[in-house]
This record gives structure tokens, sequence and C-alpha cells, in this order.
């Protein structure tokens, strides 16, 4: 995938956003080390690096975790030009972090300026369900009408978080591929681009 | 009683009426009856005792919880002021110093200067750092680049963070001269993210520079130099974003100022947008023109008030000028005024701050009015820090008036006195008037306060626990201390335990030199007992056994003595006497008895004495079980609970008793 020869297997970039608390330093962690974090404690902006094997083939993949408590949104955009996937978490037990993916989603597109860009909607925290405020339905609207999918998770029982990272580095591998082909083939045009997505639960 | 009878008594289903009549067909005819009645009464006895022992235990308990508390009280107090002090220090940190005259400002500015100026000389090729205005150096050191991909070392250099950005330098090995590294590249801060890597399988100490599109992988070499960088981004990142919002206001405000049908001179200023930035100078002066006359005059104006004095004049022509600022900020005039304003805090700081000469004469009432300023002025962590040394000269002052004349017991009483009773003024004054509600204050006053007590303190100790001095005159002067501090506890500081932590010490070694004479004492007096009878004036007596008459005659010269001697020793330490000190007392309690005890046990085996016998044991019985006991209780009403020394003393003699009523029989056959 990279010209420059390497004997690195090839790397992913996956941002974690979201509102502060919703977890996404505890499936960072949950993925990385199968543990999980109780205590919360604000992150500022860790990364993480793991080989894993992704269809049978190894890769690398770059989890940038960042505040979700960050005071500036301005300061976000840097963070988040560098990623290749986003994972925009919320949690199912707080209806705010819900509505402030609608923002985090915006401000992705603006700054990748890409209507494709991999990204999976991740309701976290899926077992407090006796606490949920945000509705399957309202959850799985909002990601249809994103063309994105939407995939409840629990950090706590390890719930469906190897599955949103290994989706997501999918959507990220056939990007890429794409986009060899196409500046092969000179095609630059990204609106040409559209793909069929479907939600996964 | 038994515990079946115990546990039927105090089951919650107990009944009185079916007992009683259980027991009345149990028992048969009257003395059975009678006999049960004495039984249960003995028991009713033991229960009230047990409870009584039970609510003194409880008492206790509660007692030395109270204390540990105000122990607790203390610290948070000392907590409190610790950690405002450090906030003070913090915020005089964190908050931007008002812009002052050139004069002040240039040796701070060419600090800077030189900075960067160094800097320029030591990296080749360096950009000239020093044209943008307001650079700074915050951090800089020694890192190690690596390769994003494959984590392997590029090289090393050296990263430079300025207040806008940060500036990667590498690193010249074999060069000599002044440069040592050579210019590579400068991101600017607002274009940075700055990433902590967590794990990347064995690159350690490492942080993340992501400028898009490049993404920087730098090594650190340990843990701190790490932590260090990534707070130091942090910090210049908020400073950043904070000014950025600062500039973006005064723009705006400056876009609106420029609204109103422009005079002549700013037409073409006017319609330009980007003319803020462009010619700052300018601007600032039409803008300087915009306010109203009395504005433009502040600066002049203030400066003559505090000349003259006329503080509250002064204080509101700058909340005047600073109310207006906030919906028109003139940045020209308002940094005059803030300049001005620092002026009037330092002439108020002046007027309280504590010099050799000046007089004390109008005392604390002197500086109600700076505090009062100043408070508004929201510098009250300043005027109470100066304003608690006025309140130690005060209080340094009204001491040294008593002068070091009399007896012990009166320079003690004079100048605790004076010493409480100034402090509780300055107490009320400071609560009241001075710093009311306001938190911070009295934490470092309460913190004082326990300071001066100190000083007191160890002057008072100095003056009184001079050698020699009785343990009465020492008994009499602490309750005299206590006494006077106990004004403060009445307004709301506890001061007892401050007291009682500066006199432990040397009253315990009071208590062991008393030990030594006493014992002295009573050994001397002991080896001249001829064992006779003394023709008691039993007056003396009476006073210290009021309740047990009898058994009082035939005492000896050295138990008429000894009983003096030792209630005025025990008086003395039922006077001292806290929880804390007890352990000392039950000291020279027992030792002191225990000499006596041990004298009359031994005249009783002594075959000089034979003759004498009865009249020893009737010594040692009236020692050991009527004055020892008038003494316990002595003490149980004074402490609230026995003194283990007591009986220690009773268990260990208990043989003087025994013979005691064996040579009685004999006697009475005889
Ligand atoms: N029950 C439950 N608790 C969770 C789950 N995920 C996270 N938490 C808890 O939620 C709190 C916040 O989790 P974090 O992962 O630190 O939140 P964050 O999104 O990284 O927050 P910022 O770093 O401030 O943006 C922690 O106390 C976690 O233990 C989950 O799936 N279930
Ligand atoms: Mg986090």
């Amino acid at each position: 995938m990279s010209k420059k020869p390497t004997p690195q297997p090839a790397l992913h970039k996956v941002i974690m956003v979201g509102s502060g608390g919703v977890g996404k330093s505890a499936l960072t962690l949950q993925f990385m080390y199968d543990e999980f974090v109780e205590d919360y404690e604000p992150t500022k902006a860790d990364s993480y690096r793991k080989k894993v094997i992704l269809d049978g083939e190894e890769v690398q993949i770059d989890i940038l975790d960042t505040a979700g408590q960050e005071d500036y949104a301005a300061i976000r955009d840097n963070y988040f030009r560098s990623g290749e996937g986003f994972l925009c978490v919320f949690s199912i037990t707080e209806e705010e972090s819900f509505q402030a993916t609608q923002e985090f989603r915006e401000q992705i597109l603006r700054v990748k300026n890409d209507e494709n860009i991999p990204f999976l909607l991740v309701g976290n925290k899926g077992d407090l369900d006796e606490k949920r405020k945000v509705t399957l339905n309202e959850a799985q609207g909002r990601a249809q009408s994103w063309g994105v999918p939407y995939v409840e998770t629990s950090a706590k029982t390890r719930d469906n978080v190897d599955k949103v990272f290994f989706d997501l580095m999918r959507e990220i591998r056939s990007r890429k591929m794409e986009d060899n082909k196409m500046s092969n083939g000179k095609n630059k045009d990204k609106s040409k681009r559209k793909k069929l997505k479907c939600t996964i639960l | 009683m038994s515990i079946d009878q115990l546990k039927k008594f105090g089951s919650p289903d107990f009944n009185p009426d079916k007992y009683v009549k259980e027991v009345s067909q149990v028992c048969v005819g009257g003395p059975e009856l009678l006999r049960h009645k004495t039984k249960i009464q003995v028991f009713a006895e033991e229960t009230s005792q047990a409870l009584k022992k039970n609510v003194y235990k409880n008492y206790m308990q509660f007692i030395e919880t109270a204390r540990e508390i105000s122990h607790l009280e203390g610290e948070m107090y000392q907590l409190s002021h610790l950690l405002s002090e450090q906030r003070a220090l913090l915020t005089s940190m964190a908050s931007v110093p008002p812009p002052l005259e050139v004069a002040e400002s240039s040796g701070k500015e060419e600090k800077r200067t030189d900075t960067l100026k160094t800097v320029m000389e030591k990296v080749e090729a360096c950009p000239v750092l020093t044209e943008v205005e307001g650079r700074d150096l915050l951090h800089e050191g020694d890192l190690v680049e690596l390769d994003v991909l494959e984590n392997t070392a590029i090289h090393r250099c050296h990263a430079y963070l300025f207040t806008d950005m940060v500036m990667i330098a590498t690193w010249i090995s074999d060069r000599r001269g002044p440069a040592k590294f050579k210019y590579e590249k400068t991101y600017e801060l607002g274009s940075l993210a700055v990433v902590n890597v967590r794990d990347l399988g064995s690159v350690k100490h490492a942080f993340k520079l992501l400028v898009f599109p490049d993404s920087r992988l730098f090594q650190c070499a340990n843990h701190q130099a790490r932590e260090d960088w990534l707070m130091k981004f942090e910090e210049a990142k908020k400073a950043k974003v904070a000014d950025v919002a600062k500039k973006k206001v005064q723009k705006q405000i400056s876009e609106v100022e420029k609204q109103p049908p422009a005079r002549t001179d700013s037409v073409d200023s006017g319609s330009n947008p980007f003319m803020w930035d462009e010619d700052q100078t300018s601007l600032d002066s039409k803008l300087h023109q915009e306010g109203p006359d009395w504005l433009v005059e502040s600066s002049d104006d203030l400066e003559v008030l505090i000349a003259q004095r006329h503080f509250e004049d002064a204080y509101s022509l700058i909340q005047r000028a600073n109310s207006y600022f906030q919906d028109h900020p003139i940045p020209d005039i308002k940094s005059k005024v803030d300049v001005r304003t620092q002026t009037l805090i330092d002439v108020l700081l002046g007027e309280l701050s504590v010099d050799g000469d000046k007089s004390l004469q109008g005392g604390l009432r002197a500086t109600r009015r700076s505090v009062r300023l100043l408070n508004q002025l929201d510098k009250s962590a300043l005027a109470c820090e100066l304003y608690l040394k006025v309140c130690s000269n005060v209080l340094k002052a009204q001491t040294k008036r008593v002068k070091r004349e009399g007896t012990t017991l009166a320079y003690v009483k004079r100048i605790s006195e004076v010493f409480f009773s100034s402090l509780a003024g300055i107490t009320g004054e400071f609560q009241y008037r001075a710093f009311p509600s306001q938190p911070s204050c009295s934490s470092a006053f309460v913190v004082w306060a326990s300071m001066e007590v100190s000083h007191f303190m160890s002057h008072f100790v100095k003056q009184v626990f001079v050698p020699q001095t009785s343990l009465n005159t020492l008994a009499e002067s602490v309750q005299i201390v206590r006494k006077a501090a106990q004004q403060m506890r009445e307004i709301g500081l506890d001061l007892e335990y401050h007291l009682e932590g500066h006199l432990i010490t040397p009253v315990t070694k009071a208590l062991a030199e008393t030990r030594e004479k006493l014992l002295d004492a009573v050994r001397l007096r002991c080896a001249e007992d001829i064992w006779r009878p003394a023709k008691a004036p039993r007056s003396s007596l009476a006073s210290l056994t009021p309740s047990t008459e009898e058994g009082a005659n035939d005492l000896t010269l050295n138990s008429l003595a000894f009983i003096k001697l030792y209630g005025a020793l025990l008086d003395d330490c039922l006077t001292i006497a806290w929880p804390d000190l007890e352990h000392a007392m039950a000291k020279v309690l027992y030792d002191v008895f225990d000499a006596q005890l041990k004298h009359i046990a031994a005249s009783r085996d002594n075959n000089k004495f034979q003759a004498q016998k009865p009249l020893i044991m009737k010594n040692s019985r009236y020692l050991l079980v009527d004055f020892l006991g008038s003494c316990r209780n002595k003490y149980k009403s004074k402490m609230l609970h026995d003194c283990k020394a007591f009986e220690r003393l009773q268990r260990t003699h208990a043989l003087l008793l025994k013979d005691t009523t064996g040579v009685a029989t004999v006697i009475g056959y005889v």
C-alpha cells in the first residue's frame, strides 16, 4: 500500500471520538489489554498500537484516544486530520452524549472533507440496559441517515468490542484499496465512491 | 445474682407482674420472700453501679473523641491555610501582570529577548525569533526522533517550545563553535496536536506531534521528561487559545467601535477589517480619543487622588472606569488605569506593612480603612497576611508593657490576662470587621493564632518553670493561663489543646522533680520515726479527711506530716491535671505513697517496734483505707474515673491490712 518499502505490516489509524465519560478509553483498553477500567480518568490524547490478524493478514492498528472533555473544540481538527477511520462513541445511558455525536460527525466530515470516511456509530455501556436513555431505534435511525453502521458495545463485558475495531479496520482497508485503484486510474472524484452499507447489530 | 436471672430481667418480654407471681408461688413464707427481696435489691444496686460505669465510660470516650476532633480541626485549618496560600501563589503566577510602565518591564523584556537570542546562536540557520512580539521560550529539551512507521531512531534533535510555536532542530554531532543544532522546522501551536504515546511496542516515553500531513514521533529520555513536555504543551496551548479568544473579542469590539460615523481621520481605517492587526497604534490612539473626558483623565486623576490619600475616591473612580471598560474596552486607557490600581494597592499595602518606626498608636483600628479597600480590590489574601503581622505587633507591644515584677504568680496572671484578652479583641476585630466571612482568611487567622499562642506559651514556660519552683506555684500558674485562655474558647477558638501541648513536657519534668523531692522528704522523716502518737491538732486533719473522724486518733507525727504533704501533692496534681498527664501523675502519686507504706511495713516487721505494733497497724489502716479512700474520691470527682495508682497501692499493700485485722483480734482478746 505504501510506496515506501517497509517491513512493517499495513497500519490503520483509528480515532476514538465522543463526549467525555462515554467509554472511549474503556473500549480502547479492553481491546488492547482485555481489561476493564472502572475508574474514570479523563483522557487528553493517548495513542496505542497493536498488531492484529485481520482476515488472515497481519496488520497494525493505531488507536488515537481523544479527549471528550476538550475545552476547545477547535483543537480537535488537528487530531481528526490524522485519522483514517472513526469510532464515534456515545453512552446509551446518556442522551446528551448521543446528541453530541451529531457535532462530532459534522466536524469529522468537515475536517476530512469526505462523506464516506470509514465511520461507526457506537452505543457503549450496553450492559447498563436498565438505565438506557437512547433507544435502539433512535440510534439506528441516526446511523441510517448518515449511512454508517450502528453497533452497541459494552467495554465492561467486552460485548462487540473486537467487532467495532475489526469492522472499522475492514472499512479502512477497503477504502485504501479503492483509493489505490482510483489513484491508478487518476480518478479522484470522491462523490462517486458511494458504497452500500447495512446496519449491523 | 446469676447470669440466668440477669438475662431474664434483660429480656424484652420480661413482665414484672408475672415475675412477682412466680416468685410468690415458689417462696414459702415471709423470710424467704424477704431474702428474695434483698437479693433483688443487691441486684438493683449492682445494676445501677454497672450503669454508672457504662455512662462514665461513654462519657470518657466522648471526651476523648471531642479532643481528637479539636485536634483534627486544627489540622484542617492548617491544611486549608496551606491550600489557600498555594492557591494565592498559583494565581499570582498565572495572572498576567498588568502592563507595567516601560522602565519596570524592560528588565523582563530584556531577559526574554536575551533568551531568544541565545537560542538563535545555538541553532544554525535559525529564523529570526525576536520579531514576533511577546514570544517567549517556555520549554526545551533533547529528544530522539523516531520513524513513525518503523519506530526506529532517526536522529537526535532538540525541540524548543515557544509561546506560539514549536521549533525542531537537529543535532550537529561533529561541530565546534556556538551552534550545536541545525534548524529543521517550526510548527504553529494552533495547527498542532500532541499525543501521548501510551503503547508502541517497545518504545517508551514517546509523544507524537500531529501536524497535518506530518506525524512526528519523539522519544524522551525518561518518563518525567515526557510528562514535562506534555504539560508544557498543554499549558502553552491553553494560553494560546485564551490569547486568541481575547484578541478576537477585542477585534470584534474595535469593529463595533468603528461603526458610528467615523471622524475624518479614520474613514479609511474604518473600512479595513484588517486594520486592527496591521496598524495597532493608530487605531489605539483613535480609540483613546473616543473615551469620555473623565475616562481619558482618569489616570491623572487617580494619581492625584492617591497622592492626597483620598483612597475611597480613587477606588470609586477605578470601579467606574472598569465598569465602563466592560462594555467599551479601551486597552490603552485600561492599561493605565490598571497601573494606577496597582499603585493604589501598593500604597494600601504599605499602610498595613509594619515598619519599626511606625507607631502602633491607632492599633488595629487604624488599619480598618486600608483593609476594607483592599478587600474591595480583591486583595484579601495579601491584606490578611499583612494584617496578621500588624496583629502580631499589637500583641507584642501589649504584652511587653507588662513588667516582670512581683511574684511569679502575679506576673503570670497579668501577662496571661493581657495576652488573651488582646487576642480575643483581635479575634473579634478580624472576624467581624476586617475579614468577615472569608474562609481562607479565617484559616490563616487560626494558624496565626496558634503560632502566637505557641510564642506566648514558650515565654510562659520560660518564666514559670524555673528550677526549684514549687509544684503549687506551677499548678496555680497553669490554672491562671488556662482560665485566661478560656475566654478564647467562648469566642470560638479552642486553644486548650495548644496549651496542653506546650505544657506537657515541662509539667512532666516538674512532676518528676517533685517526686524526687518528696521521696527524699518522706524517707528522711521515716528514718527518724519513733512511732509515738502525736497529740494531734485535729483541725488540720479535718480538712483532709472530713468523712472519717474515728481512726484518726493515734496517728503518729510522721503520718500526720505525710498526710499533709500528700494531700498538697494531690491537690496540685489535680489542679494541673488533664488526661495526657495522668501517666506522669500516677507515677508520682504511687511512688510517694508507696515509700510511706514501705516504711510502715518495714517498721511492723522490725523487732525494735514490737511494742508499738498496734499503733503501727492503726496508722497503716488509716493511711491505706481512710486516707487513700478520700484521695481516691477526690481524684475521681475531678478526673471522673479511678486512679490506677491508688488501686495499685491498695493491691500491693493489701497485706498490711490483713495483719492489722489479725492483730486487732488478738488485741481484742487481751
Ligand atoms: N458499566 C459500564 N461502564 C463503563 C463502560 N465503558 C466505560 N464505563 C465507565 O465509564 C467511565 C468513563 O469511561 P472512560 O472510558 O474513561 O470515558 P472516556 O470516553 O474515555 O472519557 P474522556 O477520556 O473524558 O473522553 C469509567 O468509569 C468506566 O469504567 C461500559 O461499557 N459499561
Ligand atoms: Mg478517555
